[in-house]
């Protein structure tokens, strides 16, 4: 069958450059909401079950007995806490590792890694890594005071504020990218009708003639959606090119940062394929949009 | 086959611009409908064509109350009607056979068989060697075969040309309207829209005349003064005699 609806004419020449735009919107509001969530969920599942013990610097007039004594209370935690019913490790943190914690915010540290410098003679607490047991809860409560005992000062942070905020946040941005791809949508039906509109009027006339000849409304509804599919699939698969060397630039970027939280920002292959689903998405929603204006419109005739 | 009973129309709240209309078109009849410029002619087949709903009365085509039809019902019933337009409607990004093969192909009709009956048409009106040229390479008569062709591939049951007379000679009118009578006799009820009076004389047909939008239905005349009418309308409410 010919093509009764040429689209040589121009009326909806510019519509795969505005889907490529919106693909490319919707692709990296999608991306950003995926990220989050996916980075959400990792950290839920990583300090879901662990808790930190954090014993205090010892005080300044300790002198050169500070180091034996917190070592001493170190050992006093390090035993109460494998006393303690529900606790699956203990787990130290080297002084290395607490230097490396502190780094981007304090500057390097000695050579290897060892504490130097500045870091050096600042008074650091002494963490210890607890990882819970799954099968077993722990009573922290009784723990606390056992701790206690050993030194008031002690602190046990469970995550939890910190957590209950990030993932507070990290919802609120995916709520607002939603609401960003909900826009594109919108966005992107009304250009859809305007370039529909402006089609079916620039071929009113072969519109009339194919309904008078008996035409049904889906048959020439029809010729404008598969226009508007073929269209609407060539701007999704620009704005996709475009999105893919946006995200690969941005993931460079994001791997000079070197951060503990970014490295959860990676999109996973599923992720990735959702994005690849965009452009389908984008020329179905063209689609149908198309169909539901022409069909609207033909309404209007007798 | 067509019935419509006072029938009135009128485009948004303009007057009307046909009144009272009651009309009987006969399966297999044949009708000249005349009337001045603006007298109402083309309101009158875009009712019948289905490209116009009356404002009020009631009008049946095929059987069928168009006030109480369903909107999908509607394009079989457009497919029985096969229309000739006076500026042709030609599809200028379409072949001469791709033109002709769409009513068919529309009706979903077998491929081959709309080759064969599409390229059998444009045989038949002279047009067979140019079944692959655009309609704008086309002369104004040989465009008008192609409308008539594409109005008629289908077989169509009633057959409304407007003003097709009106771009050419006496000579090809006259044939014209023998090529219509050919298509009445194989049983299709055919409507001829002209303001040319002295063609329709030639002719024996009934005549319909629309003036001041409203209809009169009357018996025609050939040149002769003999009247040769076998009108097949019903319900005329006046009749009158053309003088020749």
């Amino acid at each position: 069958m010919p093509d009764l609806i040429p689209d040589s004419e121009g009326a909806g020449r510019f519509l795969p450059w505005v889907v490529a735009v919106m693909v490319f919107f919707a692709a990296l509001a999608g991306a950003a909401a995926l990220a989050l969530h996916q980075a959400t969920g990792s950290w839920q599942h990583d300090l879901a079950n662990t808790i930190t013990i954090e014993i205090p610097p010892p005080k300044a007039d300790a002198g050169d007995k500070a180091g034996s004594a917190m070592n001493d209370v170190l050992a006093a935690v390090v035993v109460a806490l494998r006393a303690t019913a529900g606790i699956a490790e203990v787990r130290p943190l080297a002084a290395a590792e607490i230097a490396k914690l502190l780094q981007p915010w304090l500057g390097n540290s000695g050579p290897g890694g060892s504490l130097g410098g500045l870091l050096g003679n600042l008074p650091l607490p002494q963490l210890i890594d607890v990882r819970l047991s799954e099968n077993e809860p722990a009573d922290l409560g009784l723990l606390a005071k056992r701790l206690a005992r050993i030194d008031p000062g002690i602190r046990i942070d469970d995550h939890q504020i910190w957590l209950g905020k990030l993932i507070r946040l990290s919802q609120s941005l995916q709520w607002m990218m939603a609401a960003c791809l909900a826009m594109i949508c919108f966005a992107t039906c009304s250009v859809v009708i305007f370039g529909t509109r402006a089609a079916f009027a620039a071929h009113l006339e072969v519109v009339k003639l194919l309904h008078v000849m008996g035409a049904r409304d889906s048959y020439i509804a029809r010729l404008f959606q598969w226009r508007a599919l073929t269209m609407g699939l060539k701007g999704g698969l620009i704005g996709l090119a475009v999105t893919a060397a946006a995200l690969f630039a941005l993931s460079r970027l994001a791997a000079d940062l070197e951060g503990p939280l970014f490295g959860d920002l990676a999109l996973s292959p599923f992720a990735l394929l959702a994005l690849a689903t965009l452009p389908l998405l984008a020329a179905g929603l063209t689609a149908m949009t198309a169909r539901r204006t022409v069909l609207y419109e033909l309404s209007r005739l007798p | 086959m067509v019935r419509f009973e006072n029938v009135g129309v009128r485009y948004g709240v303009g007057p009307e611009v046909l009144r009272d209309i009651n009309l009987h078109i006969a399966p297999g009849s044949f009708h000249f409908l005349t009337g001045a410029s603006g007298a109402g002619k083309s309101s009158l087949l875009k009712l019948m064509y289905l490209a116009l709903f009356p404002s009020r009365g009631r009008m049946e085509v095929f059987g069928q109350d168009i006030s109480t039809a369903r909107r999908r019902d509607l394009p079989a019933l457009r497919r029985r009607i096969g229309v000739v337009f006076q500026d042709f409607r030609l599809l200028q990004n379409l072949s001469v056979f791709d033109n002709v093969a769409l009513p068919l192909r529309l009706a979903g009709e077998d491929e081959k068989r709309t080759r064969n009956n599409v390229s059998e048409l444009l045989d038949w009106v002279g047009l067979g060697a140019r079944l692959d040229d655009n309609p704008d390479t086309l002369s104004g008569g040989e465009q008008q075969r192609v409308a008539i062709a594409r109005a008629v591939i289908s077989k169509p049951n009633l057959l409304l040309a407007d003003e097709p007379t009106g771009n050419v000679d006496d000579r090809i009118a006259y044939r014209l309207v023998r090529l219509f009578e050919e298509l009445h006799r194989s049983g299709t009820a055919v409507v001829v829209a002209t303001h040319n009076d002295a063609l329709v004389r030639r002719f024996s047909h009934p005549v319909l005349t629309l003036t001041d939008s409203i209809l009169h239905p009357s018996i025609a005349a050939t040149s002769n003064g003999a009247s040769q009418a076998k009108a097949k309308t019903a319900e005329a409410p006046t009749v009158r005699r053309k003088s020749g």
